[in-house]
């Protein structure tokens, strides 16, 4: 009992922590795994440690490997911000009273949560804290200020710039006034001295970056407010606590802990992005082929991202759903299918993904490269890599794939999976390749293409021109003219080519939509026969003559799973009257 | 003290010498049986038949079982019958001072090379390859960008000087202390760094020039010439640079292996006098009805050569895209050309397309890429290198510095023994360095991957190697003064 009551602001914040990254957060862990490679090789050591805070990098970036478990990630933020809350509290104490360490702490730890709830943030940056704060702490071993002062160049090349700071102000602060402006001189001098001596040595990084050391924003184009926010807010406690030596007044603490609270709840309210989320967690689906996990998620969305929409239609159409079930979802156009707009990271990604399942392999290698070097820290992906490698096993380029598989030899969880892959292309008349293995590339004896997804389905038409017989081409094809409304097209492409067996409910709904519209003597006949599809297509058509067309609500509720609901409605490229009244009139 | 403690003491050094052998002893593995082959080995790289410089740093190798070897051991047979014997767990690592020696030593000669390697604890013996060593050096170092062969987007490059006698490789300038902006053609002037100039593309796009320590940023886009300077080459007198100006567009194919497609809508040649800050071209050069790309002036800076095709409508005929290599004079002293162009190879009659001329030194050949179409070669599996005779008039392909892959950019050592040139052969995808030996009638010798400290160092590297340059010193900039000089905005803006 008097251990909770010790640490009772330790197991509320601990709390906190599992709540946020586990019921909100965990996706976004995984995907940053996604954007990173981690490897166990001397070299990689030297090139990520041999420059100032390097070693923090490479300590985030070694656990970063394990945010793709939910119970690791857990364990691993909670064990950093609580960490960072202990030992901050234990450099407090020595200064002022246990209450007022204890809230100092706790406003710490909650912009250390704030930080690692940031997309943008790299997990070297929180490290780098937690080893500065940790060095504050390892500096009580000794009291003498020559030896501490040694210490400020090690602390600097193991953290970097800010962390020296807070190293330096951290043990200043366990001083009298004088002391502490005496050490403070001292070590500004030694890390300033230090930093010149290394920007000299390297001649690699530019003044800042040298200085600085570490990397803390994943974006170096968008700097992360919440660092600014976070590391202030630690030299602040650590400077307050220096002068509030017996500050004791348990109100203001107890608004303290009620503010702190509140910003941050108010903080990871704001900072929630449900879109990005949802982008994240159909992402991680996705890398495991989960497929049905992708479709459920996607169930009754009312809202959903471009993002989300592209791998929903990939799910759907590996498992041959696409052209029955594409509008019992919400769909925003063709750029939820196949998107022209790639410049971003995320688009790099989830396009490469589509076009390595529809077999294009040039490109899904391009984005896959895209998707890599699209990180501003200039971190390597091993998720990129496993692609990469995979394509080069596809295409038989077995001095390729080896590059890649060398490279995830060295890691800690795709090595399993590059082994099996070096004894496959070693020995593949006796290994049994993977499902992903057998994916057949495009074939283009007709005619070669430029990649030009701007021109949506006339690309799509190009390629399977080239491969009349691939199925998943052919529904990508049709779930592209359906997502444009060019029904003309598709109901001429279906006329001409008469592809056999089912081609989806939604083909058929777009037909029967284009012969009421153009059509009158064959949709009279096709109205006669008097089939389920016909009588729901009568009913919808008398839904809007009799004012449906003005009741987007009940419209949904009634015909939100039909293909004559996206027409009518759907805000994008918006046919000219589909949501009159006149169109519908002939039914009558 | 006792007797022991005083043999202990006494012969301590020797003690810890012998325990090292033991130990490195211990490392070998247990022979249980031995086969002796009657095939060479299959290494990696492929040093087997090459002609090397006699200065150029250890030729490191393995074979193609590099990750499951347990010994590997390399006997160097010299001409004289001397016998140096290196070994290593999975790379045969030749020590440099003796390697230095041996080259010395066999200058104009060979170099036998018997290999054994211990798999599964069997070792085989492999007829010996040889090795030719040349009379000649080959410049001392050796400039190239490291880029990931990756497409519209990039994260980390930067240019890097190789010093080719050893291993050492320094960094020139990385793109990181430019706000991540791409640094791309490096050029120097007969080889001297002291006489240099790379471009600056991004936010904070330029052309950078040094003479000396001076560094001048430059803004090569005028006003008149709205396209910014590309591919350069030095004159000889340092007084004048050659450049083209493009108008690049980038394409990918959906099947071709060859993957890339990159192309100008528009081109000329212009070049850059220096001493009156001005570009000047002429009517040949900047026609609107060509394409006229890729110069190079020769070694007495009378002549310049470029790569010219009909203007057409790329978006459509791309693989109708062909150029011809021209000359046109130069008159260095009065900066004016001479109006006559003269097509000195015509591939475009045989359906096919040249890119990069470029001269050696002594005036007697010009080298060039020859492939189907287009003027961007890199990505195209059939480029070949070849050959113009300039005394002659004929033309050949190095046959045997060429592969099945493709074959690009080249550069000229200073004595026009070696040329260095890109190819994607290691796996059809990262282009690395191949050097080459030039015989007195032009052709070429099997080309040779540059050697690293160890194989594994080539599988490794995920960056292509771009642009490889040979120089006669090290390429050297002071980093702060670039990043402070760029980042200031100030820009010497070329005229016309």
């Amino acid at each position: 009992m008097s251990f909770i009551k010790k640490y009772i602001s330790s197991i509320i914040t601990a709390v906190v922590v599992l709540i946020a990254v586990l019921g909100f957060y965990s996706p976004m862990y995984a995907y940053q795994e996604g954007l990173q490679i981690f490897m166990s090789d001397w070299g990689f050591f030297t090139d990520t440690c041999l420059r100032p805070g390097g070693m923090s990098d490479y300590i985030g970036c070694f656990l970063v490997q394990f945010f793709m478990y939910p119970h690791w990630l857990a364990i691993i933020i909670t064990a950093l911000v609580i960490g960072l809350q202990l030992i901050i509290k234990s450099i407090l104490i020595k200064n002022t009273n246990a209450q007022f360490a204890d809230v100092l702490s706790v406003i710490c730890a909650a912009g250390m949560i704030a930080v690692v709830t940031e997309f943008n943030v790299l997990f070297g940056g929180c490290i780098s804290i937690l080893l500065a704060v940790s060095a504050v702490k390892v500096a009580d071993l000794s009291k003498n200020m020559i030896v501490l002062s040694v210490l400020t160049p090690i602390v600097y090349w193991i953290t970097g710039g800010f962390g020296c700071i807070i190293y330096i102000i951290g043990v200043a602060s366990g001083y009298s006034l004088k002391k502490a402006g005496l050490f403070s001189v001292i070590n500004i001098a030694t890390l300033l001295l230090t930093f010149l001596v290394v920007k000299n040595i390297m001649q690699d990084d530019s003044l800042i970056d040298t200085f600085v050391g570490v990397d803390y924003n994943r974006y170096t184009t968008h700097s992360c407010k919440v660092w600014n926010v976070s590391i202030w807010i630690i030299i602040a406690c650590l400077v307050i606590s220096a002068f509030l030596k017996t500050f004791q007044n348990r109100i203001i603490i107890l608004s303290l802990y009620s503010i702190t609270a509140i910003v941050l709840t108010t903080t990871l309210i704001i900072n929630y992005d449900a879109g990005s989320m949802l982008d994240f967690t159909v992402d991680k689906m996705s890398r495991y082929k989960n497929w049905g996990g992708i479709i459920n998620t996607m169930q009754n969305r009312k809202s959903v991202t471009k993002v989300s929409l592209c791998y929903l239609n990939i799910a759907l159409n590996e498992l041959g759903l696409l052209n029955n079930k594409m509008f019992n979802f919400m769909q925003l156009g063709t750029e939820g299918i196949i998107s022209q707009d790639i410049d971003s990271q995320d688009k790099s990604i989830v396009n490469s993904e589509i076009y390595f399942r529809l077999g294009l392999m040039n490109i899904a290698e391009r984005l896959a490269i895209d998707a890599t070097e699209s990180n501003q820290n200039h971190q390597k992906s091993a998720r990129q890599y496993k692609r990469l490698a995979e394509i080069a096993i596809i295409r038989k380029d077995k001095q390729l794939a080896y590059r890649y598989l060398n490279k995830l030899k060295n890691t800690l969880y795709y090595s399993a999976w590059a082994n099996r892959a070096l004894e496959y292309i070693n020995n593949p008349d006796k290994v049994e390749p993977l499902s992903d293995w057998k994916i057949e590339p495009l074939k283009f004896e007709q005619q070669d293409a430029f990649f030009t997804p701007k021109y949506k389905s006339d690309f799509i038409l190009i390629l399977l021109g080239n491969n009349p017989h691939n199925n998943k081409l052919f529904n990508y094809y049709v779930g592209t003219l359906l997502l444009e409304k060019n029904i003309e097209k598709l109901y001429n492409f279906v006329a001409q080519y008469r592809p056999e067996g089912d081609l989806g409910i939604h083909v058929y709904e777009a037909i029967l939509l284009y012969l009421s519209l153009n059509n009158q003597e064959e949709f009279k006949k096709v109205m006669n026969e008097n089939t389920p599809l016909t009588n729901k297509f009568q009913n919808f058509c008398n839904f809007m003559v009799t004012g449906g067309n003005k009741d987007v609500q009940k419209a949904e509720e009634l015909y939100g799973n039909t293909y004559w609901f996206y027409y009518s409605f759907c805000e994008n490229l918006l046919p000219q009257s589909a949501n009159q009244t006149n169109i519908y009139a002939f039914v009558q | 003290m006792n007797h022991t403690n005083y043999i202990l003491k006494k012969h301590f050094h020797i003690i810890i010498l012998g325990i090292m052998i033991f130990l490195c002893t211990a490392c070998k593995p247990t022979v249980q049986q031995h086969i002796n082959t009657d095939s060479k080995p299959t290494l990696y790289p492929d040093y087997d038949s090459v002609t090397i410089p006699c200065n150029i740093a250890p030729l490191n190798f393995s074979t193609t079982a590099m990750d499951s070897l347990q010994w590997i051991v390399a006997k160097v047979i010299t001409k004289n019958n001397q016998e140096y014997v290196f070994e290593g767990k999975n790379y045969v690592s030749f020590d440099p001072n003796t390697w230095k020696e041996i080259l010395e030593n066999n200058k104009g000669g060979e170099l036998h090379i018997q290999v054994t390697e211990t798999k599964n604890n069997i070792e085989y013996t492999y007829k010996p390859f040889t090795i030719f060593v040349a009379n000649e050096e080959i410049d001392p170092y050796l400039c190239y960008r490291l880029i990931t062969p990756g497409y519209r987007i990039y994260s980390k490059m930067g240019i890097y000087c190789r010093n080719l006698t050893t291993f050492e490789q320094t960094t020139v300038v990385d793109n990181r202390l430019l706000n991540a902006n791409c640094v791309n053609c490096h050029s120097f002037c007969k080889g001297n760094t002291d006489l240099a100039q790379f471009h600056v593309r991004g936010d904070l796009g330029s052309t950078i020039i040094k003479n000396g320590d001076e560094l001048t940023v430059c803004k090569a886009v005028t006003e008149k010439f709205k396209l910014n300077c590309v591919y350069p080459y030095w004159h000889p007198s340092g007084d004048y640079i050659a450049y083209s100006q493009n108008n690049t567009v980038q394409t990918f194919h959906c099947g071709d292996p060859n993957r890339v497609e990159v192309f100008d809508m528009k081109s000329r040649v212009v070049v850059y006098d220096r001493k009156n800050n001005r570009l000047i071209t002429s009517p040949e050069l900047d026609d609107e009805s060509t394409f006229t790309t890729e110069p190079a002036f020769s070694p007495d800076g009378k002549t310049l050569y470029y790569t010219t095709s009909k203007a057409l409508n790329m978006d459509i005929e791309t693989k109708n895209a062909r150029y011809n290599i021209c000359k046109i004079g130069f008159d260095a002293a009065t900066a004016k050309f001479s109006g006559v162009v003269d097509t000195l190879v015509n591939v475009v009659k045989d359906s096919m397309t040249a890119a990069f001329p470029r001269p050696s030194y002594d005036g007697k050949y010009l080298l060039y890429t020859k492939f189907s179409y287009g003027q961007f070669a890199i990505w195209h599996t059939e480029a070949d290198l070849w050959m113009l005779d300039l005394e002659k008039d004929t033309t050949f392909p190095l046959q045997k510095a060429n592969s099945q892959d493709v074959e690009s950019y080249h550069s000229w050592s200073q004595n026009s023994r070696w040329i260095v040139f890109e190819s994607r052969r290691d796996d059809g995808f990262f282009t690395r360095a191949y050097i080459a030996y030039i015989n007195n009638d032009g052709t070429a010798e099997k080309a040779f991957l540059l050697p690293q400290e160890s194989p594994e160092d080539n599988r490794k590297l995920m960056y292509s190697f771009n642009v490889p340059e040979f120089a006669t010193s090290e390429f050297k900039l002071d980093k702060g003064i670039l990043e402070g000089k760029i980042k200031s905005g100030e820009r010497l803006q070329f005229g016309y």
